[in-house]
């Protein structure tokens, strides 16, 4: 059972991790805010963010001080990482909507309160110790930015799928934006679930129920994520061919 | 966001190669853009050049106009004498992702 955690947690914090980084790197040369901010989002969020959780939920040997504070620092990266992500969202589908504006800056008004609160009259103590759970703002604000980044991009890919038959587009670009749908939704799920789990007092990432959620749907993440901006050729071949074969195929 | 003056054009042409009236040109172009996955706002003359060929001669023929095909026709070589002076304010979701993929 800890071997599926482990693909599954394991895939998405390399992934994460790698696909931050080059995103970053492509950001040094092109200047560009998009790639820095879902780069860093991503880098983050999951290579940094999740271990540092797994090290203050399983570790232990650490002193309850050393784990809370790991828990805070979990908290600021996924906080962070999430207002990045949003943000990247609201630049690239609706710079010029000044209701995506507004809403940015709900989120980070409504991530920096939740932080705040959490701070100064919960405790950031393991949930495996006793500890608070994320308070529900917090998790609101995380699903709500997590379904707003997948349904930009599922309409963006639906409108791309139109042009795709009349060989307005590249079959291999559309892809990206399903399969960069697709990981938002499932980390959605994965949180929302992770924060069910929580405030019914289930350690999360220590449960059965969390140890099959993080495998399957972190894997299936982790893939969407990969394929996304790694697409091996296999796959690359697989999506022309696909799209060559009939228009309904797209 | 305003329309695009490829869009206005077309529109305008249309209305006048046919019986249909200003509104019904617009909504009938508007229609066949939003069938290509195309708006109007940011609708390229190569992509309403395709529009015109593949889409809009089955919506004009659904309205009952006479002779789509020679409509459209006449509409895509008239676009492609036009020069249009659009402005791109800032790059497309098509954009960005084009760059972030390996």
């Amino acid at each position: 059972m800890e071997i599926i955690a482990a693909v599954g947690g394991g895939a998405f914090v390399l992934t994460s991790f790698v696909t931050g980084l080059r995103l970053l790197w492509l950001s040094r040369t092109t200047r560009q805010l998009p790639e820095f901010v879902l780069g860093l989002g991503l880098f983050l969020m999951g290579g940094l963010g999740y271990p540092v959780m797994m090290v203050a939920e399983l570790g232990s040997f650490l002193p309850d001080v050393a784990r809370a504070g790991l828990v805070a620092l979990n908290q600021l990266f996924g906080m962070v990482g999430l207002a990045l992500v949003g943000t990247f969202t609201w630049r690239v589908f609706r710079p010029d909507d000044p209701r995506a504006r507004t809403a940015m800056y709900v989120f980070a008004v409504g991530f920096v309160g939740a932080f705040a609160w959490r701070a100064a009259f919960g405790s950031f103590a393991p949930i495996a110790l006793g500890g608070d759970q994320t308070p529900l703002a917090h998790t609101g604000l995380t699903l709500a930015t997590l379904g707003w980044s997948g349904a930009e991009s599922f309409r963006y890919y639906l409108q791309l799928r139109k042009r795709l038959r009349l060989g307005l587009a590249d079959p291999l670009l559309t892809d990206r934006f399903r399969l960069w749908a697709s990981s938002m939704f499932l980390a959605m799920l994965l949180s929302g679930i992770s924060s069910v789990c929580n405030h019914l007092g289930i350690a999360f990432n220590t449960s059965t129920i969390g140890v099959l959620t993080v495998g399957v749907l972190g894997s299936l993440c982790s893939f969407s994520v990969w394929f996304a901006f790694f697409p091996p050729r296999f796959y690359a071949s697989w999506v022309r061919g696909r799209a060559a074969s009939g228009p309904a195929a797209a | 966001m305003s329309d695009s003056p490829i869009f206005d054009w077309v529109c305008r042409a249309l209305e006048e190669a046919t019986a249909l009236s200003a509104i019904e040109a617009r909504g009938t172009v508007r229609i066949a853009l939003k069938k290509s996955g195309v708006t109007s706002a940011g609708v390229t003359p190569a992509q309403m050049q395709v529009v015109l060929k593949r889409v809009l001669p089955e919506e004009l023929a659904r309205r009952g106009c006479a002779d789509a095909d020679g409509v459209c026709t006449g509409l895509a070589q008239g676009l492609m004498e036009q020069h249009f002076d659009t402005v791109r304010s800032g790059e497309s979701p098509e954009d960005v992702f084009a760059r972030l993929g390996a």
